[in-house]
């Protein structure tokens, strides 16, 4: 439920006969890009956008000074409840071909829900949930990658090791032979010493 | 994946003496809220339908008289059309823009990329690493499958 409130903007409001030179006006010192026409008892009868004022005001030559928002503006044809779906207004802005609706409780406006804000923000919203997924997804494989080339390594260092002792195994034979030999040779030497001497 | 692959290839221009009433029938005519600002055919600026209605309307304009060149946004920020998709839709987030104008590598302008182009994309994106997710563990014959969704994502 508070899913809807989290994409509202604030509602810049402008009597229906003021002219569209204070829309603009609203437009600029509030930073946003509509304005909502609300009636005196409070109740949004349309909605104006800076584009609508190129076009409806500049482009067909009207008087900024003296025209009414009311003659430009686009009547609302669908507002949402503040307690209704995120999915459900949105679906109702497609139905209706609208961008924007007013979020409104009894005669109160809250905020409205702008499809641009909105794509922006859920743009922005979907591009770090692919960055997470993209990073797990990355990591998995890293980690499988990080696994696979330990155990190459420990087969490595088996096979090492094996022909390590091999190597020590056969040094151990030459040194043996090497003593018997040269205790062999020794030892004829010796016989040759004592048999000179006898 | 480029912003240059998925921006409207649809340059809308207005030659920088025309009056501001001109570019506001353009714009229109052609469907477009931002136009690029011409000199003999060389790209000046950028021109909105948020900058036409407030400068004209708050200041008093005379939107005859006025040109184009007067009100433009120049220099302008602009995104290269090797640009990935992310990094646009953070560039626009980043100046509060709907739209910005997509440059090729010489700084001409090959089209304009908007919010509501970058949504779609995303969510076909994002469809295509949900369908990774699902599978958690990869399989040897899934993981060759996760790395093409990688990289058509990247």
């Amino acid at each position: 439920m508070s899913q809807l409130k989290q994409y509202l903007k604030k509602a810049v409001s402008v009597p229906p006969d003021a002219p569209v030179r204070e829309a603009a006006e609203r437009m600029r010192s509030e930073g946003v890009g509509y304005v909502v026409v609300q009636a005196e008892d409070g109740h949004p009868v349309g909605i104006v956008t800076d584009r609508d004022l190129t076009l409806r005001v500049v482009a067909a030559g009207r008087e900024a000074g003296i025209t009414p928002v009311s003659a430009v503006m686009s009547r609302l044809t669908a507002v949402a409840a503040p307690t209704e779906l995120l999915e459900d207004v949105v679906e109702r802005m497609a139905k209706y071909g609208v961008r924007r609706v007013p979020v409104v409780d009894e005669n109160e406006v809250l905020g409205i829900l702008g499809l641009d804000d909105l794509l922006i923000t859920l743009a922005a919203e979907l591009h770090d949930i692919g960055e997470a997924t993209r990073r797990e997804v990355r990591d998995a494989r890293r980690a499988a990658q990080i696994e696979q080339i330990r155990r190459e390594l420990e087969d490595t260092f088996h096979e090492i090791e094996g022909a390590f002792h091999g190597v020590v195994e056969e040094l151990e034979d030459v040194r043996t032979q090497a003593k018997d030999r040269i205790t062999r040779e020794v030892e004829a030497v010796r016989d040759r010493i004592r048999r000179l001497l006898d | 994946m480029p912003v240059g692959d998925w921006c409207h290839r649809r340059v809308v221009t207005a030659e920088a003496d025309i009056s501001v009433r001109e570019v506001a029938r353009t714009m229109e005519r052609e469907g477009v809220g931002t136009v690029i600002v011409t000199e003999s055919d060389n790209p000046v600026g950028i021109l909105t339908d948020r900058d036409i209605a407030l400068h004209v309307l708050i200041e008093r304009l005379d939107a005859e008289a006025v040109q184009a060149r007067d009100l433009m946004q120049s220099p302008f920020i602009t995104i290269p059309e090797e640009t990935s998709l992310g990094r646009a839709a953070r560039i626009l987030r980043m100046h509060a823009a709907r739209r910005l104008p997509v440059v090729d590598e010489r700084g001409r302008p090959v089209g304009v990329i908007g919010s509501e182009d970058l949504v779609g994309v995303l969510s076909q994106e994002l469809a295509a690493l949900a369908k990774v997710v699902e599978r958690q563990r990869p399989s040897p014959g899934s993981e060759a499958e996760a790395k093409q969704t990688i990289e058509r994502s990247e």
